[in-house]
């Protein structure tokens, strides 16, 4: 009793000791004037996608505004212009591009305001393959790794995004629906067989929303060890049937990742007691007749190499998933029935009496009827 | 006659006095004094003194039937201003105004027991015997009414003045008493002892009473007489203290009179007294109760003065440089409360002694071991625990003091459940202290002082902090003569910090960095006239700094060694200090120091274009230069000067100007100096800081100098300050140049403080507003921090109040209170946000342009002490205290992060609620 007390009385301690954190939302500042963001990079071999946005308030309640109707155009060293098409939502894309290795390109933006921006002149990179893109069964979940190496030792400075897909599967098929009938009441009818099966499989997609760098410089070789990508942490719907992770990987110059870094630390790498403090950024784009007005964003060209790994869920068993579903059961009556109207609950089975009668019907949450209600989609993709 | 007589028996006197029952009867009519005293002297065996002037226009008309003569005596000179005293030997004392006080009861120490006999002589006896000139034997004086004799005994005094000096020490355990004003009212003669209890003296020949009044102790007086050049040494009690008053600052009359301004002084004990988290006495916390004095927030190392940055404070720690004065993430000091016997802060008159630093000198001063007994205290904390040991190793001549500090934080955090995010965590740290002082003969003193703190720590990170300070130094104390002492120290000074992360082996590293020292210093005192007292000396640092080292750790790293180019230099310095009494009223102290810096080789210096920025495109070439070749040197006179006019006793005024200069930076980007920010040398492309600092003073004591009053203000100005630039890469870095930037500063502000030094409720209320704002005055800087406007420091907190209290219920029990206020720190804030790379971000621009919310605390500590009883084996005592005991939670820093596509802020606090403690004491 005494040590209990003696460990409370130190995590007491300890917690208070160490710090906590809290919500902080401060005043505004005052109006900062709205900065192009560029984010995208030229692909020497590959589909180019540039996407423009503008920076927005603090308070803003969108989380994104599009730079719509921009000109947007790769520049060689000749001044020979190629320009990028508009695919809407700020997306200006370019299915292939023929770039010199030995020339250097700038990318010149000009918005619809009439502002010009351009880009210094930036080198052709390329990006060497990814050796390994494999998973690990971790304590606290399953960690995807990538090695890679560039023999010539050229690279060093590297970095990563991923997108993903998983399948969701509902607990059971839906075969009955609920139908209103006059006078405030209900009935059950079978589904339609098309939509059972929409019910029962969904897909999901994510795209990593972190900056990946990392740099070999200080290593004697340009090797690439055993780098994380990603983690899906135990429990995960990830992995409840079946996951893919696609890993994009692409070679910096040290400006790039110098900018890259500072920007993690700005936006990620925040809340030790010895926090380098947050700084402007000073990318390579930046407006003609305006020096100060620099855009957010850095311009490197670097071809894209990719790799895709499947993960099933019998591979990583015993993975800990598991849907909360609440069964309940409705008598067979036209005025008890309206409760599966509402879609919160789904009609399983049909429950017989003595006599063989329906005398109720079995039904359970909607999040384990119908994956798409659990953010699912029925788009299977291609590569599944 | 009776007047000396009364003068001589002061100290035998008890005011309250039974009269064995006696009572008689009087009847005055406008009786004079003398009437009176004729008639009493008659009826009894009491023996009147008084000074006949006191008494002359009092008029008694009286008439007692058989009362006691405590009450005749009340009764007759009820509504005068005669008071009156009784002691045992059936004296009556008449004063005018102040009564005899009555002292603690005669012969209650062993050393005043013989001194009774005085009492009964009635008659001075010459207790010292008459010195032959040169003997190198000293009289000790440990008794306030002896009258002591010194020097040659040549019939009448020969006109002219002699030197007079010595050592103050403490009676109980030798140690010296420094600080300590020792002075004569008659000439005005004045003089503090040094850092070993030394003083010297000029006074004419003649009877003086020589006052003695320092920090922690009594004030006490000697009576001598100076026949010709001399020696005394008084041994002083401090255990009156625990029975008298809690002193909590230094001389009674100090501020006042001390040329000097800006100058704290702190004795361990009024430090032990502040309550700080988790019950560990910091020197470094109760620094930051003091006006001028800030920091950042609760966690980070070293603390900010009058707008100074972190690394413009010279730590010394008895002469040695301490680096880093933090232990774990700067939540614990590195000093050890036992060992510490006080601690100096000069913010705005630096003396010329000192050099280096642009802001202030924190002084920390280690005691002398116990040269009477062996004794120890061990402590014992919720974090940490203490056992000192000292004793003699020669009696009276030499002897030592050990003390060792560590944590058991370790065991603790590994107790934490395993959902805590810190349960991985590791905190271990320790210092180790010894110190050993020998006292070769009257004139040669030696010390030896060995100090060793070490940190391995990490905070819920794969990154472990590794950083000690290592210290060695040697002592030598010479006495010339009377006139001129020298001191000459030799030492060593070594910081180093290693960070590793072995989580994944290929990419394991070892970084490393350190800085030692080696430094000579001689400090000389001339006591020239009784106008003039003249300090003289030389010094000379050499540096040797390794800026970094990135090694593999473990054999399948893959890490390269790499490894930043050694850095070496030979700073000197010369000065010369004048303290100067041009009239008794007005004393000036005119101080100049010369320092020359000589950046040495081997090193290859980069060249860049003038008058463009310092960047890799701008390199012009690289020079290199031969090991010891001087690459670049910068120097130039650095002047202090203060000056104060007495009005009154207790009221003055000061003025100072310095000016400084520092050729060692540190390079820090975090909020809070953190332990892996780096130190530079200056070299031909990174000039030395240069400051100066214009204050002003008012100081007013009220109250027979119990309670201490003063306004001070000051405007400080920094040139070459090293900022980094937005992104810079401190560690690692091979042309720091690049990513550094010249930045000026400026700081003013005005302090007050009102201080109560004695009585049962003692401590200090100081409020402080000032300013601190840098602008990045580079040209030649490719980007300029908030478009080159100035802006706030980080630790820019404009308005500051502090209450540090401390209430004594009995001798035993004691309660302090602690109360601060500060504006919230400058922070730098989000103006915007974008998305990208698939999340939201913060978009900043500006550095420091919104503040935290306001900083409030309250701590309170209560200090039971086991019973006083001298013959008790051990002496034990307890803290139990409560720190923040409001729980507010201040904001240490804030943050904003991208968390699942959209941003979040957030504020971090480091104590965030009230965190009780305990300590448990004991002396053996």
């Amino acid at each position: 009793m005494i040590k209990k007390t003696l460990i409370l009385l130190v995590c007491t301690v300890m917690a208070a000791y160490l710090g906590c954190k809290k919500p902080f939302n401060p005043e505004s500042l005052q109006r900062f004037k709205s900065a192009l963001v560029v984010e995208g990079i030229i692909n020497p071999s590959g589909t180019t996608n540039i996407y423009l946005t503008r920076s927005l308030d603090l308070d803003d309640k969108i989380t994104v505004k599009a730079e719509l109707k921009a000109v947007v155009q790769v520049l060689s060293e000749a001044n020979t212009a190629i320009t990028l098409a508009e695919k809407g939502n700020g997306l200006y894309s370019v299915p292939q591009l023929t770039l010199n290795s030995t020339q250097k390109y700038r990318l010149k933006i000009k918005t619809v305001s009439g502002a010009e921006y351009i880009s210094d002149p930036v080198s052709v990179k390329n990006t060497p393959v990814i050796d390994k893109l494999y998973w690990v069964r971790e304590t606290g979940g399953v960690g995807i790794y990538v090695d890679a190496h560039d023999s010539q030792n050229n690279t060093r400075y590297y970095q990563w995004g991923f997108e993903e897909d998983w399948e969701l599967r509902s607990v059971d098929e839906s075969l009955y629906k609920a139908t209103g009938i006059p006078g405030g009441k209900a009935r059950i009818d079978s589904r339609d067989s098309k939509e059972t099966p929409l019910m029962f499989t969904c897909y999901k997609t994510g795209r990593s929303s972190f900056i990946n760098i990392f740099s070999t410089a200080a290593l004697n070789s340009d090797l690439v060890s055993k780098h994380q990508v990603a983690f899906i942490p135990n429990n995960s719907e990830k992995l409840a049937v079946k996951y893919s992770i696609l890993v994009r990987q692409s070679a910096l110059s040290f400006k790039a990742f110098e900018y890259l870094e500072m920007m993690k630390k700005n936006t990620e790498q925040r809340g030790s007691f010895f926090d380098t403090q947050p700084s402007e950024l000073i990318g390579n784009i930046r407006n003609l007749n305006d020096p100060d007005d620099i855009a957010i964003g850095f311009i490197e060209i670097a071809s894209v190499q990719e790799k895709r790994i499947f993960i099933q869920r019998d591979e990583v068993n015993p993975w800990g998933f598991q849907l909360s579903c609440s069964d309940v059961v409705v008598r067979n009556n036209p005025d008890s029935l309206v409760a599966y109207l509402s879609g919160q609950i789904i009609p399983r089975q049909p429950v017989l009496g003595v006599t063989g009668d329906i005398t109720h019907w079995g039904g359970t949450t909607n999040n384990c009827m119908d994956c798409r209600t659990r953010g699912g989609n029925n788009n299977k993709p291609v590569f599944w | 006659m009776r007047i000396i007589r009364t003068l001589l028996l002061l100290f035998s006197i008890v005011s309250s006095v039974t009269l064995y029952g006696q009572t008689l009867s009087v009847e005055f009519k406008d009786a004079d004094v003398n009437q009176f005293v004729a008639e009493i002297e008659a009826k009894t065996d009491f023996q009147f003194f008084y000074a006949a002037a006191d008494a002359d226009s009092i008029k008694i008309t009286l008439s007692l039937r058989s009362e006691s003569l405590d009450q005749i005596l009340r009764k007759a000179f009820l509504g005068t201003r005669i008071k009156y005293a009784i002691d045992h030997n059936k004296n009556i004392f008449l004063t005018k105004d102040q009564p005899i006080v009555a002292t603690l009861p005669y012969g209650l120490f062993s050393s005043e027991r013989d001194s009774m006999r005085y009492a009964t002589q009635k008659e001075a006896e010459i207790m010292a015997q008459i010195l032959v000139a040169g003997d190198p034997g000293s009289v000790t004086s440990t008794q306030e009414n002896k009258l002591v004799e010194i020097g040659i005994k040549s019939g009448a005094f020969a006109p002219g003045n002699v030197s007079l000096a010595g050592y103050v020490r403490d009676a109980a355990n030798g140690a010296p008493v420094i600080g300590a004003a020792v002075f004569t009212e008659a000439p005005r003669v004045n003089a503090y002892t040094d850092q070993f209890g030394y003083y010297s003296l000029s006074l004419p020949r003649g009877p003086h009473t020589l006052h003695i009044k320092a920090l922690g102790i009594a004030d006490t007086r000697r009576r001598l007489v100076l026949h010709s050049e001399g020696k005394l040494d008084v041994e002083i009690k401090t255990q009156v203290l625990s029975l008298r008053e809690v002193v909590i600052s230094a001389e009674n009359s100090a501020n006042v009179r001390n040329v000097q301004m800006g100058v704290e002084k702190l004795s361990i004990k009024a430090i032990k007294q502040v309550p700080v988290v988790f019950g560990e006495a910091d020197v470094i916390r109760v620094m930051l109760t003091l006006p001028g004095v800030k920091s950042v927030g609760e966690a980070g190392n070293g603390f900010n003065v009058r707008g100074g940055a972190v690394d413009q404070n010279l730590i010394l720690f008895d002469d040695l440089t301490i680096y880093n004065p933090s232990h774990f993430f700067g939540f614990f000091s590195a000093f050890n409360p036992d060992i510490v016997k006080d601690v100096e802060l000069y913010k705005s008159s630096i003396p010329a002694k000192y050099g280096g630093r642009l802001s202030s000198v924190l002084d920390v001063n280690s005691r002398d071991g116990n040269t009477k007994k062996l004794s120890g205290i061990a402590g014992l904390g919720l974090l940490t625990s203490r056992l000192n040991v000292e004793g003699p190793l020669i009696k009276d001549r030499t002897s030592f003091i050990m003390g060792g500090r560590t944590t058991y934080s370790n065991w603790l955090l590994k107790l934490l459940p395993e959902s805590s995010d810190y349960r991985d965590s590791k905190a271990s740290f320790y210092d180790v202290n010894l110190r050993l002082s020998h006292k070769a003969n009257a004139k040669n003193d030696f010390y030896l002082t060995g100090y060793i703190s070490n940190d391995d720590s990490n905070l819920n990170s794969d990154t472990t902090y590794a950083y000690s300070n290592n210290n060695l130094s040697l002592k030598w104390k010479h006495i010339f003569n009377n006139k001129l002492t020298g001191v000459i120290v030799g030492g060593y000074s070594k910081y180093q910090y290693n960070t590793r992360s072995d989580a994944n082996p290929v990419n394991a590293f070892r970084q490393g960095f350190d800085i030692g020292q080696l430094n000579l210093k001689t400090d000389f005192n001339y006591y020239l006239s009784p106008k003039h007292t003249l300090d003289f000396g030389m010094s000379s640092i050499q540096y040797k700094l390794n800026p970094g080292s990135f090694r593999p750790l473990g054999s399948e790293s893959l890490v390269v060694t790499d490894v930043v180019d050694m850095e070496q230099a030979i700073e000197s310095a010369a000065y010369i200090g004048d303290r100067f009494d041009l009239t008794s009223n007005l004393s000036l102290d005119l101080g100049v120091r010369y320092s020359i810096f000589n950046y040495l080789g081997p090193q290859s210096i980069n060249s860049y274009v003038p008058g463009l920025p310092k960047s890799e495109t701008n390199l012009l070439g690289v020079t290199s230069y031969n090991k010891g070749e001087v690459v670049k040197t910068y120097h130039g006179p650095e002047a202090r000067l203060s000056a104060r006019y007495q009005f009154s006793d207790d009221f003055s005024v000061k003025t100072g100007y310095n000016t400084l200069r520092q050729y060692i930076h540190m390079l820090t980007n975090t909020a809070g100096s953190s332990p892996t920010d780096i130190w530079k040398l200056s070299d031909p492309n990174i000039k030395p800081q240069y400051g100066d600092q214009f204050s002003f003073g008012l100081y007013k004591n009220l109250k027979s100098n119990t309670i201490e009053t003063s306004v001070e203000v000051y405007y400080k100005r920094l040139k070459d300050y090293l900022d980094y630039k937005n992104g810079a890469k401190l560690t690692m870095n091979h042309d720091i140049e690049t990513d550094v930037i010249n930045t000026r500063g400026k700081a003013y502000g005005a302090e007050f403080l009102i201080k109560k030094i004695t009585g049962k409720l003692n401590g200090w209320l100081g409020y402080t507003w000032s300013r601190t704002l840098l602008r990045m005055d580079d040209p030649t800087a490719a980007q300029s921090i908030n478009n080159g406007d100035y802006y706030p420091s980080n630790f820019d907190k404009p308005h500051d109040v502090t209450l540090v209290s401390n209430y004594r219920f009995s001798h035993r029990v004691s309660m302090s209170l602690n109360t601060t206020y500060s504006t919230g720190r400058p922070i730098t804030v989000p103006v915007g946000k974008y998305l990208y790379a698939g999340s939201l971000r913060a978009l900043y621009s500006g550095r420091n342009q919104l503040r935290i919310p306001d900083y409030f605390r309250t701590d309170i500590s209560m200090n039971i002490e086991g019973n006083h009883k001298i013959h008790q084996l051990t002496h034990s005592s307890w803290t139990v205290g409560i720190y923040n005991v409001t729980g507010r939670d201040n904001p240490y820093s804030t943050y904003f992060l991208s968390e699942k596509g959209v941003i979040k802020g957030y504020r971090l606090t480091v104590f965030g609620s009230a965190i009780p403690y305990v300590n448990y004491n004991i002396k053996f």
